[in-house]
């Protein structure tokens, strides 16, 4: 049975990550800093009714952080690098996003051809349209298109993805 | 189930270290900037000739 963390431990723990996820999405060193403090907030708000036995306290976290993004880009209505539609509910991906999964990812990329990983990271990861990867990897936007769909279908035969 | 851009965007907050490998390792493949004359093809619509370049690091017309 995994320990019970306290408050204290858990910002311990998940500060860094949260402010390298937000410093990910956003510049502004001020407001990343705000939204840190939001972010430790909302968890120390709700954290006595968190159920640590149930629900992946990472995932939780990163959920939290994730959502005060949205609202941030909201406020400011500017162009927003996760839309309003990718909201989710802070219990919504327990189980589902972890270490664990990160690892089949990794595992299952490992299998790809060079070039269709590369595709895949340059356009999930680091969010490039198929036309830029396209110029990137000297090839055509067509060809590009294939490729990825070839590296979706070798992913699926790895992972099951929605 | 999660999607593969939802994975992707966890890995921001996660860091997988062998996620990351990979990532670094096509990083270093690839500038994450696109020159002048690339960004006007990013433009171009249905060019289905690519021209060909030697390095990409290399966008000076010689």
């Amino acid at each position: 049975m995994s320990e019970v963390l306290t408050y204290e431990q858990v910002y311990n723990e998940y500060h860094k990550k949260v402010m390298g996820y937000i410093r990910s999405k956003i510049s502004n060193s001020y407001d990343a800093e705000d939204l840190l403090s939001t972010v430790f907030i909302k968890v120390f708000e709700k954290f006595e009714t968190f159920d640590q036995s149930k629900a992946s306290i990472s995932t939780w976290v990163y959920t939290v952080a994730r959502n005060t993004l949205i609202d941030y880009f909201r406020v400011r209505k500017v162009h927003e690098e996760i839309s309003e539609e990718d909201i989710v509910e802070e219990d919504a991906y327990q189980g589902i996003l972890d270490n664990e999964t990160l690892e089949e990812l990794a595992a299952s990329l490992e299998k790809l051809p060079e070039r269709e990983r590369d595709l895949i990271i340059l356009h999930y990861y680091k969010g490039l349209q198929l036309k830029e990867i396209s110029i990137m990897m000297k090839m055509s936007y067509s060809n590009c298109k294939i490729v990825h769909n070839k590296a979706l279908m070798r992913l699926r035969q790895y992972m099951t993805f929605e | 189930m999660a999607s593969l851009k939802e994975l992707f965007d966890y890995q921001k907050f996660g860091h997988n270290p062998r996620l990351d490998a990979l990532i670094r390792d096509t990083e270093s493949r690839y500038s994450m900037t696109l020159g002048l004359d690339d960004l006007e093809l990013v433009n171009a619509a249905g060019s289905p000739d690519m021209p060909r370049k030697s390095s990409l690091k290399d966008n000076s017309d010689k």
